[in-house]
């Protein structure tokens, strides 16, 4: 069974936008709001590098540990989605993961916050695949279509992937290889407790 | 675990007009960490092989330099 | 707090539209905060696009059938795929093109926001004109009739070059060929596009220097480099999806060295970053070639074989050596001998080069020296190697080769009577009426001592529009100022002196402006009256062709239907040609469907005329197999494996000789002898005749494979192939197009690019129809089949005898921070005519220290999100949310001295005085003494926010000052290209 994981690779990062514009797009996100974004270190210096971050969709969430109504669920894949109609907006979510993915888009006066929102891996939410309730409260469900998440497949140098874990892991120890340099796995360890050169890990 | 006595279901409407709100009275109960949701019914069609065979080739199309 | 470059400070209102808070900054303060309160309470403006989108319906529906439609991204000269999902007509979705053998798939930011074309909120929506201030809605026939009455009245009075035909880099192939043909027709070469200040000295030095001016090689070949160095060349904004295959290619093992004033976004994935100063890239060139020479690094042989007059260079580069180069430049010594080393060591390696160079008032000088250092190497002509110049919008490399050029018929053919004799028969228009279109009431200074009819005249170029409108009238060699101007797909913000522009935009009697959006022009005067709009269809609601930076065409389908009462460019020239009454000749060989002319019978007519660059095998239905095939090509070498395309090159990049059923495959490589000609191998063009001064200029035992002719040879003419014999092998269909080409006119076509002297053929014969001017492409056909180039086979050559400066030498920019260096490398003299102007260099240079008042470096550049002058970009809601401010780097130290902190307002005064009010950005990103900005901002001047003068509706989403309302003059010697990466400015406070 595959094992759905982001990575971004720094090497190849430009910080041109193309994933958060994709994301945004293909899922009709309203201004204002961002599911992925793009984070540059040591910007305009040398040293400077990006990585394109969103719900990296972790094993063992953190977000659906905290869950006070537990609407977190997980795919077979280990796809990480939730059921907005059960989320009450508190935060915990928010708070409880390590890569600032939870959004809170329906904002309203004196600090009562809406439903949560984040990245669904293209992977839309509970209601009928790709119904147009679905598109409207979770954006779209590329998944179910047979295709990967919009951000990494329109990536302009192919730097963020999306995927089965062992191949985006297959194509990125390649990478290394030719580069001849350590793997700079941003964030992997973290969201997966595993790393990279751990073959077949559990997921 | 509350228990409603019979008068308080009937003074809990006649309060709403002065409260000026509504309040959910049957609250529900959750086990922590069992998702009670709407089941998603993306779920079962990921347990299709020939579903994860065309997401495999969708990744080597969309993400390898060829 | 160190801020990032792309915060938007929370005052800010500057240039933003309904919008309360960026993206960044929202995520910014949330993750900083520590109650629940702290991401509440946002502004209510930042959810209103979301209802403009649910209100426009573009969602796309589960229970709607969905068609696929493909073309191509609309804005860089990558030329990634773009495929459309269309419901109903309206275009819903977006998916990745992973069958483009250039893209695969990939996109940057502007090209996945492509969807929001669709919906085209900012866009005009009916033509419009200007009525004491206000806009009016008008008809279609009303604008049309009266633009045409003023216009043929201004013709009569004036005549015909009193009008300004501003044509399009953004235009297809075929309408860009027809805003050339269109301005012909009316009688004038004043007309342009934006390769005149983008690459005009890169086409005018590279096409000087070995044949033509494009991009020897491609993006997917840079998997091939073992070196790339990149001058000037910001690819990860400018052209990010190349990135993708320069990575690639560093990943293969290649060095990569980035040199900048500034530390860009590529220059993070460096690894060695060389920061020059502004406007020293012959010093910095000639340094590297330094340590060539004195190492013995260079290729000896390649030299001797296919190189003229290297030891000239060697003269100039001994002037050069590391301490005067670190003086000038500013770069070490040993940084110098590291790069040189890096690449010497490390061939092929490739030189990438962009407006960094070019826009100088010497950039034919930078672009000659790069091309002179990658041929010391030999690495021109192999796989890896090669001059990888990057060009800009997603066509200006198609509109150059057929399009609005001011100095050349399409196809470079100049403007000299056989080239205009070459056009007519293609056309099959009488010469003499074209002829008697033109000003012929007298001769006109040509500037070089000359008279001369103004038919065979370069026209005003569109970086001096605005001099046609306000210099003298006694000091322009045509009859009369410039009293219209009309842009088609053009942003004039990226031109310099904003603040002349207005006053000349003021003065003249009639503007129009044909575009997508209203653009900075209709805002930026205090025009009152006559000023109109035409809506205008963008390129994905049209059919039609498109050339790549490496020269690959590739076919656009309609996505959409134009938008509200948008029309197609080519029918807004029909109406305006039926107006004028010359449409029959225009589009005699054109069918016209409902007033739309057809693309594809366009590109026929480029194909039947377009020999000299081999414009001539591409096509509509070649290309249409090859965008339907694309998944069959190789994505580093190109070629098609198999399938139907196979051994073709994709898009079929020029030169691709012949007619399209010789089956040419395109040149991938240029210059690339190792294959034959008939498989897209060349040698060096034949251009500049067979001998200097007692020195060969063609090849030394150098050929093409398989070539019959083992050396050097001329360019081909009838002539020739008798001499060879090879003249029975013509059929005898050829024989009669030959002949009659011969009968009909007096023979030959010169075809000159920008300055270069033409070609003096004798004429009338048949002896001297040639290669160019052959209708039937015998001649090539022939050629090639003994395994000839038709153009010759000579050397390169690193000098041009015809130039102001036949060796590439330093000049310090007219407004230089080093006034001590003039006297050592002064400007040029003033010239009283140069492209019918006056033109200043020293009288500007040497009125005295600049850089007391201004003694910051001024340099300017792009942003991943827009484009070009960027109207369009800033008008789509995905992109403008992510860059909502124009801003102005400034070194730390620099900042300090002027007492400015990070995202402070500041004014930034040019060293002609245009004053813009932008934020500051303090970052060493930029060095000390530099500062940078973008150049995609427009819809404010000198302070002011414009957003009343738009059309109500029309306004982009994010307005902001252009920076070259203080950028100043200073033009290339050769081409008129702006000096607008080396000039000076100071910044104060606001």
């Amino acid at each position: 069974m595959a094992r759905m994981k982001f990575l971004c690779d720094a090497e190849r990062c430009i910080e041109c936008n193309a994933c958060v514009v994709a994301c945004n797009n293909e899922n009709d996100v309203p201004w204002g709001i961002n599911r992925r974004r793009v984070l540059t270190l040591n910007d305009g210096e040398p040293g400077e590098k990006s990585i394109s971050v969103a719900c990296m969709h972790c094993t063992d969430a953190p977000c659906a540990a905290v869950c006070p109504v537990d609407c977190f669920y997980t795919t077979t894949d280990g796809i990480v989605l939730h059921d907005k109609d059960i989320c009450i907006g508190c935060g915990y979510c928010f708070y409880a993961c390590p890569f600032g993915a939870p959004q809170f888009p329906e904002q309203e006066a004196f600090g009562v916050r809406g439903k949560m929102d984040k990245c669904t891996f293209c992977a839309g939410g509970p209601p009928e695949d790709n119904s147009v309730e679905e598109y409207e409260r979770y954006g779209a469900n590329r998944i179910a279509e047979g295709k990967l998440p919009a951000c990494a497949e329109m990536c302009s140098t192919k730097a963020l992937l999306a995927g089965d874990g062992e191949l985006v892991a297959d194509i990125y120890l390649t990478r290394v290889l030719k580069r001849s340099g350590r793997p700079d796995t941003w964030g992997w360890q973290k969201a997966y407790g595993a790393g990279l050169t751990v073959s077949g890990e559990a997921s | 675990m509350t228990v409603r006595a019979p008068w308080a279901v009937l003074l809990v409407p006649a309060l709403l007009p002065l409260a000026g709100c509504y309040e959910e009275l049957t609250p529900a109960y959750y086990e922590p960490g069992e998702y009670k949701g709407e089941q998603d019914p993306l779920l079962d069609k990921l347990e299709h092989r020939e579903m994860q065979d065309e997401l495999e080739q969708r990744f080597d199309r969309t993400a390898r330099d060829r | 707090m160190k801020l990032i470059r792309k915060r938007r400070p929370e005052d800010a209102g500057a240039g933003t539209e309904s919008v309360g808070m960026d993206r960044r900054e929202f995520l910014r303060r949330s993750s900083l905060s520590a109650g629940a309160a702290a991401v509440a309470g946002l502004s209510p403006g930042m959810m209103r696009h979301a209802h403009a989108d649910e209100a426009s319906g573009n969602d796309p529906r589960p229970e709607v059938e969905t068609e696929i439609r493909r073309s191509i991204c609309t804005h860089c000269s990558v030329g990634c795929g773009v495929i459309a999902e269309i419901q109903n007509g309206v275009w819903t979705g977006q998916e990745p093109d992973l069958e483009s053998p250039i893209s695969l798939g990939a996109h940057c930011a502007k090209g996945a926001a492509v969807r929001a074309h669709g919906r085209g909120e900012k866009r005009v929506r009916y033509p419009m004109k200007l009525v004491d201030g206000q806009w009016r809605r008008v008809s279609w026939e009303q604008a049309i009739e009266e633009i045409g009455n003023q216009m043929l009245e201004i013709r009569e009075r004036s005549g015909p070059d009193s009008v300004f035909w501003c044509g399009s880099s953004k235009a297809s192939n075929e309408v860009a060929y027809l805003q050339r043909k269109f301005a012909a027709f009316w009688g004038t070469n004043n007309c342009d596009h934006q390769a005149r200040i983008c690459h005009s000295t890169t086409v005018a030095g590279v096409a000087n220097t070995w044949g033509y001016g494009a991009m020897t090689n491609s993006y997917n070949d840079m998997h091939n480099c073992k070196s790339m160095i990149f001058i000037g060349s910001n690819a990860a904004e400018a052209h990010p999806v190349s990135m993708q295959h320069v990575l690639r290619g560093k990943e293969n093992g290649a060095k990569m060295i980035v040199v900048d004033p500034r530390f860009t976004r590529t220059a993070a994935h460096a690894d060695q970053f060389i920061r020059i100063r502004p406007g020293t890239d012959v010093p910095f060139t000639w340094g590297l070639l330094w340590h060539v020479f004195e190492n013995g690094w260079e290729d000896q042989q390649f030299i001797n074989q296919r190189v003229y007059a290297m030891d000239d260079i060697r003269a100039e580069v001994a002037q050069w050596p590391p301490d005067v180069v670190e003086d000038v430049t500013g770069v070490s010594p040993g940084e110098m001998y590291e790069a040189a080393r890096t690449m010497a060591e490390n061939r092929p390696g490739t030189l990438v080069w962009c407006m960094g160079g070019t826009q100088s008032h010497i950039g034919n000088n930078n672009t000659r020296a790069y091309c002179v250092f990658q041929l010391a190497l030999g690495n021109i002509g192999v796989p890896g190697g090669g001059a990888n110049i990057f060009r800009g919008h997603d066509n200006v490399q198609g509109a150059t080769d057929v399009g609005p050029n001011s100095h050349t018929l399409p196809g470079y053919y100049g403007l000299s009577e056989s080239s205009w004799r070459h056009w007519a028969r293609v056309w099959e228009v009488d010469y003499e009426w074209l002829r008697s279109r033109f000003d012929t009431s007298r001769q006109y200074d040509t500037g070089a001592g000359e008279q001369d009819d103004i038919m065979h005249m370069e026209g005003i170029p569109v970086s001096r529009w605005i001099d046609g409108i306000l210099e003298d009238r006694r000091n322009i060699a045509q009859k009369d100022n410039f009293h219209a101007i009309f842009f088609q797909g053009h942003a004039v913000n990226s031109q310099t002196r904003g603040v002349e522009m207005k006053q000349a935009l003021e003065q003249v009697d009639l503007v129009v402006v044909s575009d997508p959006y209203p653009t900075h022009l209709a805002v930026m005067s205090e025009r009152q009256n006559n000023t109109y709009l035409l809506p205008t269809a963008t390129q994905f609601e049209q059919a039609g062709s498109v050339t790549a930076s490496n020269r690959s065409l590739q076919w656009r389908e309609p996505l959409i239907e134009p938008l509200f009462e948008s029309k197609p460019d080519a029918e807004i020239l029909y109406l305006l040609a039926r107006k004028f009454g010359f449409a029959e000749p225009l589009f005699k060989n054109i069918t016209v469907d409902n007033g739309v002319p057809r693309s594809e019978d366009l590109l026929r007519e480029i194909n039947r005329g377009a020999w000299s660059i081999g414009y001539t095998g591409q096509s509509p239905e070649r290309l249409k197999l090859h965008a339907e095939h694309r998944g069959t090509f190789n994505t580093t070498t190109l070629r098609a494996e198999g399938g139907p395309c196979d051994g073709d090159v994709y898009g079929l990049p020029w030169p691709c000789w012949g007619p399209p059923e010789m089956g040419h495959p395109g040149t991938h490589i240029l210059y690339n002898t190792s294959l034959p000609v008939a498989d897209g191998g060349l040698p060096f063009r034949a251009r500049f005749g067979v001998q200097r001064q007692g020195q060969n200029l063609l090849a030394d035992g150098s050929w093409t494979q398989d070539s019959e002719l083992e050396d050097g040879y001329p360019e081909f003419t009838y002539r020739m192939l008798q001499d060879l014999g090879w003249d029975q092998d013509l059929t005898e269909q050829e024989r009669q197009t030959i002949e009659r080409i011969a009968r009909a006119t007096d023979g030959s076509s010169s075809e000159q690019s920008g300055e270069a002297g033409p070609q003096s053929h004798a004429s009338g014969t048949l002896s001297e129809v040639n290669w160019k001017t052959d209708l039937s492409g015998g001649i090539q056909r022939v050629a090639i089949e003994h395994g000839c180039a038709p153009y010759g086979n000579a050397k390169a050559r690193c000098i041009v005898w015809q130039y102001p400066d036949p060796v590439p030498v330093h000049r310090e920019p007219l407004y230089t921070p080093r006034f001590d260096l003039v006297s050592r490398y002064p400007t040029y003299e003033d010239r009283k005519t140069f492209w019918r102007l006056p033109t200043r260099y020293a009288s500007i240079q040497q009125a005295g220290d600049h850089s007391r008042e201004y003694p910051l470096n001024f340099i300017s550049g792009r942003l991943v999100e827009y484009e070009g002058g960027g109207e369009e970009t800033r008008s789509v809601d995905l992109l403008a949310e992510l860059q909502q401010e124009m801003f102005v780097e400034i070194h730390p130290a620099d900042a300090n001295d002027r007492a400015i902190d990070d995202g402070q307002w500041v004014w930034l005064e040019g060293a002609e005085g245009g004053r813009i009010l932008i934020k500051a950005m303090v970052t060493r990103r930029v060095g000390r003494g530099v500062i940078w900005t973008p150049f995609h901002f427009g819809g404010w001047f000198q302070g002011e926010d414009l957003l009343a003068r738009y059309p109500e509706g029309a306004a982009p989403y994010i307005r902001g000052e252009a920076c070259n309302t203080a950028t100043t003059y200073g033009y290339d010697s050769v081409t008129q290209m702006q000096e607008s990466k080396a000039t000076l400015c100071q910044i104060t406070a606001a």
